[in-house]
């Protein structure tokens, strides 16, 4: 069984349904928030297991 | 007591105790071809008289509109309880001048469902407003002395929604945005602070009743202000700090804004909901699959019956098959539906036209003919 909308409210005036933009607006910034986290965290993971990148000082020849 | 759940072909929609709200819960995959087995609200137009007679009025009410009795309305709420209808929107016409209702308000509740109620606020007294306990949430239509209803109507919708302030704590303000309005929309969320509201819908300028003969396009929001209406509220929301709705018919313009469609399907931003979510009881008895359609089918003691059966509520649910090629390729068209069907009928002569207001149709249309 699983939650499929959440429907917060009526409007008292007509046939018409509502809308919360709270919690749209809300879930929005979140998920906003989720996609950069996740891509940041990709990035960074990514960078690490790639290991030390091109033109580093841990690539460049040891001096004699 | 109030309605806690009802059964449909995808699982169960559940209205949570000291809750507004109704959670749909899935048990299998949600067809959404497939109707619901009952409205999960219903729009009573309780009478056709009005003293304002306000040249926007969408019911077209009138100072010699009639009303019908008390028996005939408890008729209406128990076909409707037996379905299942979990909200009544109660309005007019002036509900306020009705003398029963009141009665009307507690047989829905012995019956298990929540009765709203919409005023225009002008003879709101104190004996009127301390009875206003009945209702699940009471808005006054109030849109600024630029609105549609004009100074005069405004000054005594502001005395109603304080004198209800006094008696109940949720109280909200139904503000129908036009071209002239909008630009003052902070000034009504302001107000609305002021008198202590909690919430404040928006509501599109339908074309219907006598706003259809007036000019819609000289009231209707022009594509900037549409393009602006999320942000307005992001803005309008955290500067007030008022809770904002928006009515279905502005979906369209939660979709530009670029909101996922998940996210819209989950929070129950969907498009026309008519005939489906939603039908309209008028104050003669006719029944609609919106009170903003002029499609209706005699009479309400049949409902059950139109519920199934009648073209004026299967044409609401044809959009998946209807759908113009702009809309059936767009990204939110399982959301947003094509928008309000009612506002394209008006400007565009078919009903399953994408909304005129819709800038990713537009673009759409504006590519295959390139």
């Amino acid at each position: 069984m699983r939650i499929i909308k959440l429907r917060s409210g009526f409007n008292p005036n007509s046939s018409s349904l509502s809308v919360n933009m709270a919690m749209l607006l809300a879930a929005t910034s979140i998920s906003a928030l989720g996609t950069l986290l996740a891509a940041t965290a990709a990035r960074l993971f990514s960078r690490k297991s790639q290991g030390p990148q091109a033109g580093t000082h841990a690539e460049q020849a040891p001096v004699k | 007591m109030r309605r806690i759940f009802r059964k449909e072909a995808f699982g169960y929609i559940v209205q949570p105790p000291l809750t507004k709200s109704l959670v749909y819960l899935a048990t299998r995959k949600l067809n959404l071809q497939c109707p619901l087995s009952a409205p999960v609200e219903a729009h009573l137009s309780v009478t056709e008289y009005c003293p304002n007679q306000c040249p926007h009025c969408y019911e077209a009410s009138t100072r010699q509109g009639s009303l019908r009795d008390l028996s005939h309305w408890k008729g209406v709420v128990d076909t409707l309880s037996s379905m299942g209808v979990f909200h009544l929107a109660l309005g007019g016409g002036e509900p306020a001048t009705v003398p029963w209702l009141f009665e009307l308000a507690e047989y829905a509740r012995l019956r298990g469902m929540v009765p709203n109620l919409t005023t225009s606020g002008i003879l709101v007294d104190e004996r009127w407003a301390s009875r206003c306990e009945v209702f699940g949430q009471v808005n006054v239509s109030l849109d600024g002395p630029q609105g549609p209803r004009g100074l005069h109507l405004f000054d005594q919708a502001v005395r109603g929604a304080r004198m209800l302030r006094r008696f109940r704590g949720d109280v909200g303000i139904n503000c129908v945005i036009t071209r002239q309005n909008f630009p003052h929309r902070d000034d009504i969320c302001a107000l609305a602070r002021q008198l202590g509201l909690r919430e404040v819908e928006l509501l599109r300028y339908k074309p219907a009743g006598r706003a259809a003969d007036a000019n819609f396009d000289a009231c209707d929001l022009t594509a900037d202000m549409y393009a602006s209406v999320v942000s307005t509220v992001r803005r309008l929301m955290l500067k007030h700090r008022l809770r904002i709705k928006l009515d279905c018919s502005m979906v369209p313009a939660v979709a530009m804004a670029g909101i996922q469609p998940g996210i819209m399907e989950l929070f129950g931003a969907s498009g026309c909901e008519g005939g489906n979510e939603l039908c309209a009881v008028d104050a003669s008895g006719f029944v609609r699959g919106c009170s903003f359609d002029s499609a209706r089918e005699c009479g309400s003691e049949q409902l059950r019956d139109i519920w199934e059966q009648s073209a004026a509520f299967s044409k609401f649910r044809k959009w998946q098959d209807q759908g113009s090629a702009a809309c059936v390729r767009c990204d939110w068209f399982e959301i947003c539906r094509g928008g309000c069907h009612v506002v394209a009928q008006h400007v565009t002569g078919s009903w399953y036209s994408p909304d005129p207001c819709c800038t990713i149709a537009k673009r759409k249309v504006d590519s295959d003919c390139a």
